[in-house]
């Protein structure tokens, strides 16, 4: 690059004209060439006389006042000025009133903390004296399932006597009967029977009743109050010393028994009557 | 040849510096020794001058958010805001020139209107503050000087200017080498 050449970029780059290829390589040139910089810089310089030789045109008033507000400080709007005295006031206080809540909430902190000990020691006082409690209700409930146990036992017992007088009762629905022996009866001979009204039946007792004689049977005979005839209950077993009976079912509220000599097999009705019983 | 009254609308870089820390007097002071220098710089690049105020507010706008950004080193505080200037006037003429071109090639009406340039030798008539200059400028050949203006002032590109004055490329960049190293001479002569 010669020196019109170097001139010539130079004074087009200063101007800002430089494109394309012709632009990067100068721009390394200038790099590498303090010199050439400087060319560059006096050229720039220079073509600023251009607008230093241009004839003066004021800027109007108007664009002065517009660009310098740029620089002026933000005016404060009115309530700003009537707020920021207070504000400022405030702001004074603040740290006090900081330094107030933290000393009530101490406070606060110191009397919770006196009151939960109180609380402690009594919940503790509460804790043995319940302890004290707990002992004494298991000492009790051992007792009670103690007397419960007993109370069983005593049921239990009771239960027993229960059955026992219940059997007692049963009992005392049985009557004993004696069937009295009737004209013509065998001397000495009797029969005692075991009447059981509630269930209708019976037991008779023929220790004392000697045999019929040949061909002959004893019949026994059930008397009730609604009916005038004798029911047949049946031809007596003897060869035992008891005989079990039950009242025929067509036959109600018995009032007496009697046992007649009657033909082998027995008879439809009593012929001759032995023994009677009144129930 | 007497001195040109460029000194009148520098400032000391210290100035500069205290706009960088936001000294709203400092501001101040930057924009009444620049303001009237660029507002016209404004004025012959964009032509309107609605459009020359929007662009010094863009400038100044810029000097108080980027003060910090000047390098002494590089030029007077002038120089700087002067080179801002002029680069953001360029970048609105080529904007304009973009959208003209685009409506052309739509069929629109419009005609790619290239800022009018102003004779030199009636701009300098005016410019009472920069006679001395402008008589430096005068000594260069005026097809030369035609040639610098339009290069400086335009926004043009070589190849336009070549295609504005029907000139060679060539021509062109001899024209504005040989009017530069002049004004670099009168630049030396006044240091």
């Amino acid at each position: 690059m010669n020196t019109e050449e170097r001139e010539e970029l130079a004074s087009l780059y200063a101007l800002g004209l430089l494109e394309g290829d012709e632009l990067v390589a100068f721009q390394l040139a200038l790099k590498q060439d303090p010199a050439l910089e400087a060319l560059v810089q006096e050229l720039a310089d220079a073509s600023n006389l251009l607008a230093k030789s241009l004839p003066q045109h004021p800027a109007p008033a108007s664009l002065r006042d517009s660009i310098l507000q740029l620089a002026a400080p933000p005016v404060p709007a009115p309530a700003h000025e009537c707020l920021e005295p207070i504000s400022y006031a405030w702001a004074k206080l603040v740290p006090w009133a900081i330094a107030a809540l933290l000393a009530i909430f101490c406070g606060f902190l110191s009397l919770g903390k006196s009151r939960s000990e109180a609380q402690i020691t009594l919940l503790t006082k509460d804790n043995g004296s319940l302890q004290l409690r707990l002992a004494g209700l298991e000492s009790e409930r051992n007792r009670l399932e103690t007397r419960v146990s007993t109370l069983e036992s005593e049921r239990n017992d009771l239960k027993v006597q229960v059955a026992s007088l219940k059997n007692r009762d049963a009992l005392k629905e049985v009557q004993t009967v004696l069937l009295a022996p009737q004209p013509g009866a065998p001397t000495g001979s009797e029969v005692t029977v075991l009447w059981d009204q509630r269930k209708q039946a019976g037991v008779l007792d023929l220790s004392k009743l000697p045999p019929p004689p040949a061909e002959k049977n004893y019949q026994l005979w059930v008397i009730t109050a609604d009916s005038p005839q004798p029911v047949n209950a049946g031809v007596l077993a003897t060869d035992g010393p008891r005989a079990a009976f039950r009242a025929p079912r067509t036959a109600s509220q018995v009032a007496a028994l009697a046992i007649s000599l009657e033909p082998l097999g027995g008879s439809q009705s009593p012929t001759t009557v032995f023994y009677l019983g009144r129930l | 040849m007497s001195p040109p009254e460029t000194t009148r609308e520098e400032i000391d870089p210290a100035v500069i510096r205290r706009v960088a820390g936001g000294d709203a007097q400092a501001f101040a002071q930057v924009y009444d020794a620049f303001s009237g220098l660029l507002f016209s710089l404004a004025l012959r690049m964009l032509q309107k001058p609605e459009d020359a105020e929007e662009l010094l507010q863009e400038v100044f706008t810029k000097i108080w958010k980027d003060a910090a950004s000047y390098d002494p080193s590089r030029g007077a505080p002038l120089a700087w805001a002067i080179t801002m200037t002029r680069h953001k006037a360029i970048d609105r003429i080529r904007s304009v020139t973009r959208r003209l071109r685009l409506n052309d090639e739509a069929g629109a009406d419009a005609e790619i209107l290239p800022p009018d340039i102003p004779q030199p030798a009636r701009a300098a008539e005016q410019a009472e503050n920069a006679l001395a200059v402008r008589g430096s400028l005068e000594t260069l050949p005026a097809e030369v000087r035609e040639t610098l203006e339009l290069a400086y002032f335009s926004g043009l590109s070589q190849s336009q200017i070549a295609e504005k004055l029907s000139l060679p490329l060539t021509t062109v960049k001899s024209r504005i080498r040989r009017g530069m190293m002049q004004l670099r001479q009168t630049l030396q002569h006044y240091a």
